[in-house]
């Protein structure tokens, strides 16, 4: 079908999370990436490989969603 | 003897020149309409040149037919930046099409004769060097095909309508033609002083555009002002009306009939052209929003804008330009803006300014195709603005992919790329659109629809989180790897 019956048919476009949610997701994230982080840093010098993945991993995750939601954070609707 | 001989080269020559010109010029269009009716208005209230023509046909011919054809003279189609033709009736839009003239095939029978020929004659030749058309150096002599007397080549292109049905005989159908011209007014004089009036010069055809024999037409000229210098007198009658100028009504014209329609008069608006236009159109999914940025070569003092816009800015190369203004309205939002310095003719001002609206208003995804729709004007065009070049680019998110651009005239070039910016990893989808002669006529919507699935959402953050494992694994490594020199005593507890 042409793209403008398509469009008309359509749904217009919606972010999988609402943008409200943003500026207290990214707070989120980073708190518990900075938690995980900590947790890497306490463990001594090789101990166990896996036992520092296991914190590096999950703290690279949540800092790194924690920082996206970061940068689109429009704090101007959000109800606090 | 030998001018005889060469008299007698000349006129077979001629004949069978005609005979081929026939087969390929004004009776080139087979005669099966005849206009009952025409109505003209040219359109001179802006430096855009709009002509508007209501045809009534009938099909005179034996068999049901479905197209029409339609002469714009060269020097014009060079200017045409726009045509559509709908049923006067239904508002149906007909497709248009232009047409291909075969260029004239000499074969010469021998070398003198070609040698006489060229004498005689100023060949135009294509780039095949077929001969076109030729025009007499020496003898006026009209041809049988055409009242011209200026040459023998047909500086007429033809644009074939086809109607969206085919037509009995005796039928009758009415539609409209409107044409869109671009620099086709001279400013006579070409120079004034700064207070000076600004004066344009017309130059057309008292009579329509048409391939058929017209039973009666007549012509409306609107200008934009009553100060009128000169204009043509005409074998019928001329009203003038304030700004009005009615030409007509003209019986039974032959096909492609010519007289000249000069008009000199006062233009006091400004020639509003735009050199060059750039339209930056960024999609992103996380945001839900599209940026749009649009860098210019002129102003103007008024626009108005999506109402959900956001984040105005207005830039030129100096920094940001405090001449605007932005205020919100109930249904659009309004964006005055002004130039740093008033502008003369002959001055130039470049600029660029953008905004951000959410993308829910221009992007929709259709749940049976699994694809995302965009569908947002060409150019938002000031009225009466020309512009010479127009390049719209399209940035799509990352991954996105089966692109299909959708666009209701014409595009002179369209290309697909790849555009790198902030936490990409692959690089952005990158259409770009470019187009001459636009005028707002073209500020149609556009559709661009694409591919994108929800995973390529993870590509960004996961490209971070990738980014700062970096530092992770480098005190891993760090930690593992020997510094001292030589044997030192370590406490082994």
């Amino acid at each position: 079908m042409t793209g403008l019956s398509d469009w008309e048919t359509g749904k217009p476009y919606e972010t999988p999370i609402s943008q409200v949610f943003f500026p207290l997701l990214a707070f989120l994230f980073l708190l518990s990436g900075f938690v995980a982080a900590s947790t890497f840093s306490v463990i001594k010098a090789k101990t166990s490989l896996i036992l520092e993945l296991s914190s590096a991993i999950p703290a690279s995750l949540s800092l790194g969603f924690g920082t996206l939601f970061l940068f689109m954070a429009k704090t101007k609707e959000m109800v606090v | 003897m030998r001018s005889f001989c060469r008299l007698l080269a000349f006129l077979v020559l001629t004949i069978s020149l005609a005979y081929k010109t026939l087969a390929t010029n004004v009776t080139f269009v087979p005669q099966h309409w005849r206009n009952t009716n025409m109505l003209r208005t040219i359109d001179l209230t802006s430096s855009i040149v709009r002509e508007t023509t209501s045809v009534a046909a009938q099909n005179i011919h034996n068999e049901s037919i479905g197209e029409y054809y339609f002469p714009i003279p060269e020097q014009w189609d060079n200017h045409l930046s726009y045509i559509e033709v709908k049923e006067r009736k239904t508002k149906q839009t007909f497709e248009v099409e232009k047409v291909k003239i075969n260029p004239l095939k000499w074969v010469s029978h021998s070398n003198q004769l070609s040698r006489q020929f060229d004498d005689m004659f100023v060949m135009q030749r294509n780039e095949k060097n077929e001969i076109i058309c030729g025009s007499s150096k020496k003898f006026k002599l009209p041809l049988l095909h055409s009242n011209d007397t200026t040459s023998t080549c047909s500086r007429i292109r033809y644009y074939k309508i086809f109607f969206n049905r085919q037509l009995d005989p005796q039928e009758q159908i009415k539609f409209t033609i409107t044409t869109a011209f671009t620099h086709l007014l001279t400013p006579y004089p070409k120079e004034i002083t700064q207070t000076g009036r600004q004066q344009l010069l017309f130059q057309g055809n008292q009579y329509g555009n048409s391939a058929y024999q017209t039973d009666q037409q007549k012509t409306n000229v609107k200008l934009p002002s009553a100060d009128i210098i000169s204009y043509s007198q005409s074998k019928g009658n001329v009203i003038r009306n304030q700004k009005n100028l009615d030409y007509g009504r003209f019986n039974e014209t032959k096909p492609n009939s010519y007289e000249e329609l000069r008009i000199h008069y006062e233009f006091q608006q400004n020639m509003l052209t735009v050199t060059g236009l750039r339209r930056d159109l960024e999609i992103s999914h996380w945001g839900g929003n599209l940026a749009v940025e649009e860098h210019f070569n002129l102003t103007h003092d008024g626009a108005s804008l999506p109402i959900h816009v956001s984040d105005v800015y207005y830039r030129d190369e100096i920094g940001n330009v405090s001449t605007s203004n932005l205020r919100y309205e109930q249904d659009k939002t309004i964006f005055d803006f002004k130039p740093r310095y008033p502008l003369f003719g002959g001055w130039n001002y470049t600029w660029y300014y953008g905004y951000n609206v959410p993308l829910g208003d221009f992007v929709r995804y259709h749940y049976e195709s699994g694809r995302y729709i965009l569908n947002i004007p060409f150019v938002n065009v000031f009225p009466q603005a020309i512009h010479d070049k127009v390049q719209v680019r399209i940035i799509l998110p990352e991954g996105a992919s089966n692109v299909k651009v959708e666009t209701p005239f014409v595009i002179d070039k369209e290309t697909h790329g790849v555009h790198k910016t902030y936490l990409d990893t692959i690089g952005r989808y990158l259409i770009v659109l470019e187009k001459s002669n636009v005028v707002n006529d073209h500020s149609k919507n556009i559709q661009i629809s694409y591919t994108y699935s929800s995973l390529e959402l993870l590509r960004k953050p996961l490209s971070v989180s990738l980014f700062l494992l970096g530092p992770f694994l480098l005190s891993m490594i760090y930690s593992r790897i020997e510094f001292s020199i030589g044997k030192s005593k370590r406490k082994t507890s």
